[in-house]
């Protein structure tokens, strides 16, 4: 018996020295080795556009001194890579959006955005309604009346999927307006660039799409945008109205940020803080928002996570039934 | 015994064994049977979604959708679908809600047919989600798959329809309740067979055991350590690694042993003699082997525990030789007075015959005379006896030593001025005899080759103490020789001797005395024996 817990004391002491050996590693100089920027994408999305312009501005301004590598893990809507970062230490950060939310929400994934370490919200783009340059609506006003008189006369483009930011900025414009997101005729297209064809040909009678999908056309006069999801008017096309001077209550970022894997410590969050902050003060990082349409959106991880929070629960209210149904 | 709870082997090994078991498997049981249950209904919840999806998918329907098919149509493969599945409702609707296809259980109660509502379809409707839930009235509870049939359109793809599946709760539950009570079977028969198990076990132990409870053996263990510890034999037990598993008190003391726990410790590094050691682990036995330890001489027996051929360990035994000795002597030197005074005897009956022959004979007056004669003698040691020395324990060993040395023709003479009252009682007899019997033989010895033996006894109780003196007019000690005499084995007298001035010094010791010798070559041998009187305390001896 003596000698059982002889034993059982020494192990418990090489446990807790092991442990405190590795607790102590651990928090020695934050970063020491090699950073990977996890797109979860394959190369030439908006994912990969974003992991690699943080790469190319956080080493070109010298602001992390350690390598960055950006590593494509693409599938399953984001899915693939962010499992993948959820097996890494916190060398690994990975770009996300609001599919980190609507994934779980949507029942498509298990992952959900509190399994992940919040670091910052860094851009976003804006959501347009277009419709053909020849369309008897003028306004989003009068898209939206026509729609609720006869849903199904109304045929609304959107792709790659259902649930994405497109399309739920539009089912939530359409719930504001009084209109059950159920009957909207949404006909399902392969990606951004098909849905905008699908309007240039006469083939749906309107499209909600990213604002930098349509924008040139825009201007250019081959579509007309009625309404974009932004709190003020865009630079370019200050013509075009918001929803809210629309009079529908809403604003509807496409916003795009980065997330670590679960558990990083506060000095590590503390760090990518100021890095961050540091790096869209550069004119570099305003080059790349003013040359990707984006806008700056920049939250720390705190008010990420109040962000993040947020969101969730605004999408999951549109996601159940938009508040329409409760009866 | 009585007052204490004394439960048999038998429930407390069935009630331990049963306790634990029960516990453990209700455990399993409660764990399994959750599990069972959360897969039972896993598998019910993939059913459903995966009997909707499939339903959705199926070119049928979506022909049926792109064509505008009429209900009837779609009806023969539902019923189909849903008969293989077995689920017990299935509807399709399309985009405005209108139900296009249906089939439905007919065992099945209306009430238990739940449409999906208009919010359950949302997701699927507006997002194109599959899903599962829970939903019915109580008592009609279903478990609902839901898919939306997306038709593709070549360019695009539209969400047309819904397809829900129904599979009734109570089913599912019936499984779970099949599941768990074939888990609960099982449990039972673990259970039984744990405390069939048990019971043989208490059954083998009470083989093992001679039938004793353990507290039956306890009780016997108790007394075979009083028994042991009690015994004046050194008794040690070791294992075949040489640690020891059993020391009494008496082996302690014979081995000298100060240190309180030796118990579990090595016998090298219990016992200083390597001797010793090897005797007690060589794997033969051993019987009376006679062994110096330290200044003892002890008597060893080792028996070696052979267990299959194997040696588990040994019991060795000792005993003191010199306390054997002590009492061997005692012994002989009691043997000595009868010797002595059934000598003595023969001489008094012939000193009567004599003097009956004299009265025979008529001559009176040399019959007279040898009366005289010896009633004098008689008188003298008598005198000297009983007037001065009244401790009758001496009186006895000097009377046993007057026949010895009149037998042997030497002048045994008491002092005058010797003195003595009744020794007082913390002073016993065998410490006498061992110390006078001893001084006065060696002295008997030294004189027997002298042309006038003479020895002399001397003791006065004047003072403090009791002083003896025993003085011979031998031949004296060789020079040098007071130092070594003391020692055991330094004799005179031949081999496996010389224990006699030892246990004089050793009994001397005890009492607390002191002894002295003086001797003039060729004059003789005094030897002086003092003894405290009272018991000594350290202070007192300081003080006076």
């Amino acid at each position: 018996m003596k000698k059982f817990i002889k034993v059982l004391l020494t192990m418990s002491v090489i446990f807790i020295t092991a442990a405190c050996s590795g607790n102590a590693s651990g928090n020695d100089g934050y970063p020491n080795k090699n950073i990977e920027m996890v797109a979860p994408a394959s190369p030439g999305g908006g994912w990969d556009l974003t992991a690699r312009s943080l790469e190319k501005v956080l080493t070109e301004q010298e602001l992390v001194d350690e390598n960055i590598n950006v590593v494509n893990k693409p599938g399953g809507g984001g899915e693939v890579g962010w499992k993948y970062l959820k097996s890494k230490d916190s060398h690994s950060l990975a770009v996300n959006s609001s599919l980190v939310l609507t994934n779980n929400l949507l029942e498509q994934s298990e992952l959900s955005y509190e399994e992940f370490t919040p670091i910052a919200t860094l851009a976003t783009e804006w959501q347009a309604l277009a419709v053909p340059a020849d369309s008897p609506y003028k306004t989003a006003s009068e898209f939206l009346e026509a729609t609720k008189e006869d849903p199904n006369s109304v045929k609304i483009g959107v792709g790659p999927g259902l649930g994405n930011d497109d399309h739920l900025s539009l089912v939530q414009a359409a719930s504001e307006f009084g209109i059950n997101p159920a009957d909207l005729n949404f006909l399902v297209y392969e990606g951004g660039g098909d849905v905008v064809t699908a309007l240039l040909g006469g083939h749906v009678d309107a499209v909600t799409t990213s604002l930098s999908e349509v924008k040139d056309q825009h201007i250019a006069g081959k579509l007309k945008i009625l309404a974009v999801s932004s709190d003020e008017p865009v630079e370019d096309i200050e013509d075009v109205p918001t929803w809210q001077d629309e009079g529908v209550d809403m604003v509807f970022p496409h916003w795009r940020g980065v997330m670590g894997p679960p558990d990083m410590t506060e000095d590590e969050i503390a760090y990518w803080d100021s890095k961050l902050e540091e790096m869209i003060q550069t004119d570099q990082w305003q080059q790349v928002l003013e040359n990707n349409d984006w806008e700056d959106f920049y939250k720390n991880s705190k008010e990420t996570k109040a962000f993040l929070q947020e969101q969730h629960d605004l999408y999951q209210r549109l996601v159940n039934d938009s508040g329409l149904l409760d009866n | 015994m009585k007052n204490r709870l004394q439960v048999s082997l038998h429930i407390k090994i069935l009630g331990l064994v049963g306790t634990l078991l029960l516990l453990v498997i209700s455990l399993i049981t409660v764990m399994v049977g959750y599990m069972e249950s959360r897969e039972d209904v896993a598998n019910a919840e993939n059913l459903a979604l995966q009997t909707a999806k499939t339903i959705s998918y199926m070119p049928g329907v979506q022909d049926a959708f792109r064509s505008g098919a009429t209900l009837e149509e779609l009806k023969q493969l539902t019923e189909q679908i849903r008969e293989e599945a077995g689920a017990s409702f299935i509807t399709i609707v399309d985009r405005s809600g209108g139900v296009i296809g249906t089939a439905k259980d007919e065992t099945v109660a209306i009430e238990e047919t739940v449409t999906a509502s208009e919010k359950e379809l949302y997701q699927a409707m507006v997002f194109g989600s599959s899903y599962v839930f829970e939903t019915g009235s109580e008592g009609g509870e279903v478990l609902k798959g839901v898919a939306p049939v997306t038709i593709d359109y070549g360019d695009y793809k539209k969400v047309e329809g819904v397809v829900t599946v129904d599979f009734p709760m109570k089913v599912i539950h019936n499984e779970i309740l099949s599941d768990i009570s074939k888990i609960i079977l099982a449990a039972g028969l673990v259970f039984l067979l744990g405390i069939a198990g048990s019971f043989l076990l208490a059954k083998s132990i009470r083989k093992d055991t001679l039938g004793l409870e353990p507290f039956e053996i306890s009780a016997l263990y108790r007394e075979r350590e009083a028994v042991l510890q009690s015994v004046k034999e050194g008794i040690v037990a070791i294992d075949h690694q040489g640690v020891i598993t059993t020391m009494n008190v008496a082996a302690k003391d014979l081995l000298d042993i100060r240190r309180e726990e030796v118990i579990e410790k090595n016998i090298i590094d219990v016992l200083p003699s390597r001797e010793l050691i090897n005797r007690i682990q060589s794997p033969n036995k051993t019987i009376n082997k006679e062994l110096e330890y330290k200044d003892k001489i002890i008597i060893v027996n080792t028996r070696p525990l052979i267990e299959n051929g194997r040696k588990t360990g040994t019991v060795a035994s000792f005993r003191d030789k010199t306390e054997i000795k002590k009492m061997v002597d005692a012994l002989s030197e009691v043997r000595q007075y009868s010797e002595d005074l059934r000598a003595q005897a023969h001489e008094f009956t012939g000193k009567l015959y004599a003097i009956l022959g004299f009265i025979q004979l008529g001559k009176r007056q040399e019959a007279i005379e040898l009366i005289q004669k010896e009633a004098n003698l008689q008188k003298q040691v008598s005198e000297m006896f009983f007037s001065q020395i009244h401790d009758e324990k001496v009186q006895a060993i000097l009377l046993g030593k007057f026949a010895k040395a009149s037998e042997k023709k030497i002048s045994f003479k008491v002092e005058e001025g010797s003195s003595l009252a009744p020794l007082p009682d913390h002073i016993p007899l065998s410490p006498l005899i061992v110390i006078l019997g001893n001084l006065i033989n060696n002295a008997f010895d030294a004189v027997k080759d002298c042309d006038s033996p003479e020895v002399s006894f001397f003791v006065t109780d004047l003072g403090n103490d009791i002083i003896f003196e025993i003085a011979d007019n031998g031949n004296g000690l060789d020079k040098g020789a007071e130092y070594q005499i003391f020692h055991r084995g330094y004799s005179r007298k031949g081999n496996n001797r010389g224990y006699g001035l030892a246990n004089v010094k050793e009994e001397v010791y005890s009492q607390n005395g002191a002894i002295e010798v003086n001797s003039s070559p060729g004059k003789g041998t005094v030897f002086t024996v003092i003894i405290p009187k009272q018991i000594q305390e350290n202070n007192k001896r300081a003080g006076g």
